[in-house]
C-alpha cells in the first residue's frame, strides 16, 4: 500500500481554526444576525403572528369586543397617536401607538447577539406604562407574546453563518 | 460551451455554472473552492436583484398599487417603485450552493416554497406574482468578474501529498472539527 505523509497538519488545522474563529467573531455577521433577528420578529408582529414559546408562528387571540370598541374611540378622538400604517381597530397585531415594536433593538455581547426593547416609552395616555419591558410583560400574560424565531428563521440565521463562513473561506484560503 | 446552464424543470429552478468556462482554466479539485465561489455567484445575484435589475440588466417592473397596499408589503417597509423580489428575505436567503462535481457548482433553493417562489417571479407564473421579474443568473462577464477575485494556483497532480491536502479541506471535515 502507498503510503503518503500530509505535512504541514498543524497549518491546516490552525488554518481550519482561523476560519471557524474569524466566521464567529465576525462583525458583520452578528450584525447581520442581530437585524435579521430584529426584523423578523416585528414583520410577523405586525401581520399579526405569534410565537409564543413555539417556533410555528400562529394568529395572535382575536381582540375582544370591548378591546375593538376602545381601540376605535382612540383612532376617533385622537387619531395621530396610533400608528396609522399598521393599526386597525379590529386587527390583532401588538400595534396602537407602534411604540413597541419602533422599540425593539438588538445589542452584540460576547459574541452573542441580543434582542430587546429600548426601556422608556413615551407616555400617551394617562394610565400608560413608560416601560416597554413591563408593556411586554402584560402581553405575555394576555396571550400576545411574540419574542421568538420560527423555524424558518432560525434555519436563515444559520444559513446567514454559512454564506460568512464560505466568505471567509476564501479570505483565508 | 455556455458558462451557466439554467433549468426550470419541475418548478425546481436551478443554474449550473461550468468553473473551467468561468476561470478559463482547470480549477483546484476543492469542495471549499467550489462552495466560495458557489457563494460569490449567490452575492452577485443578490447584490444585483436588491437594486433591482433582472438577469439581462433591465429594471424589474414595480409592483402593483393592490399589492403594495398589503399589511405584508407596509410590514416589511417595501416601497412600490423599487421592487427588490425582498418579502421576508426567505427566496434569497435559502438560495444555496445545492451540488457540486469536480468542474461546476449547482445554485438553487433549498426547500420547495423557495423553489415555487422563484420559478414564479423566473417565468411570471401563477400562482406567483404573474409579473415577470427574472433575476436568476448572470451574464459571462459577471462571473468573469467574479473569477478575476479568487487565486488560482497551479493544480496539484492527484495522488501527492498536496493534492490530498487540498481534499481534506473540504467542508465537511471543517464543520466536523467543530463538534
Amino acid at each position: 500500500m502507498a503510503r503518503v505523509r500530509i505535512k504541514n497538519i498543524d497549518k491546516v488545522t490552525k488554518n481550519i481554526k482561523r476560519v471557524f474563529n474569524q466566521a464567529k467573531t465576525e462583525k458583520t455577521l452578528l450584525k447581520n444576525i442581530g437585524e435579521f433577528t430584529r426584523d423578523r420578529i416585528r414583520f410577523n408582529a405586525r401581520t399579526g403572528k405569534s410565537l409564543d414559546n413555539n417556533t410555528t408562528p400562529e394568529p395572535f387571540p382575536k381582540l375582544k369586543e370591548n378591546t375593538i370598541r376602545r381601540r376605535e374611540a382612540i383612532q376617533r378622538n385622537r387619531p395621530g397617536v396610533v400608528d396609522s400604517k399598521f393599526f386597525k381597530a379590529n386587527r390583532a397585531n401588538v400595534t396602537l401607538t407602534g411604540q413597541l415594536l419602533n422599540s425593539l433593538e438588538f445589542f452584540i455581547k460576547d459574541n452573542a447577539v441580543f434582542i430587546g426593547f429600548k426601556k422608556r416609552r413615551e407616555k400617551i395616555f394617562k394610565d400608560d406604562e413608560t416601560d416597554n419591558n413591563k408593556v411586554y410583560d402584560n402581553l405575555v400574560k394576555l396571550g400576545f407574546g411574540f419574542i421568538g424565531l420560527d423555524e424558518k428563521g432560525q434555519a436563515r440565521v444559520k444559513k446567514l453563518v454559512l454564506d460568512e463562513f464560505r466568505r471567509t473561506i476564501k479570505k483565508i484560503f | 460551451m455556455p458558462i451557466e446552464t439554467r433549468t426550470l424543470s419541475g418548478k425546481n429552478p436551478k443554474l449550473k455554472v461550468n468553473l473551467t468556462e468561468m476561470f478559463g482554466q482547470r480549477v483546484p479539485d476543492s469542495v471549499a473552492f467550489r462552495e466560495a465561489v458557489g457563494q460569490a455567484i449567490i452575492d452577485d445575484i443578490r447584490s444585483r436583484t436588491s437594486d433591482g435589475i433582472d438577469r439581462s440588466g433591465k429594471q424589474f417592473r414595480s409592483y402593483s398599487k393592490e399589492y403594495a397596499n398589503s399589511l405584508e408589503f407596509q410590514a416589511a417597509g417595501k416601497s412600490r417603485s423599487e421592487p427588490n423580489l425582498r418579502l421576508t428575505g426567505d427566496m434569497l436567503g435559502f438560495m444555496d450552493v445545492i451540488d457540486q462535481s469536480r468542474d461546476t457548482v449547482t445554485i438553487g433553493f433549498g426547500s420547495r416554497e423557495e423553489q415555487l417562489k422563484a420559478h414564479g417571479h423566473i417565468l411570471g407564473s401563477s400562482p406567483g406574482p404573474k409579473v415577470r421579474r427574472d433575476f436568476f443568473g448572470l451574464p459571462d462577464k459577471r462571473y468573469g468578474s467574479i473569477a478575476s477575485g479568487f487565486t488560482i494556483e497551479p493544480p496539484a497532480p492527484e495522488g501527492t501529498e498536496s493534492g490530498i491536502l487540498s481534499a481534506l479541506l473540504t467542508l465537511r471535515d471543517i464543520f466536523g472539527g467543530t463538534g
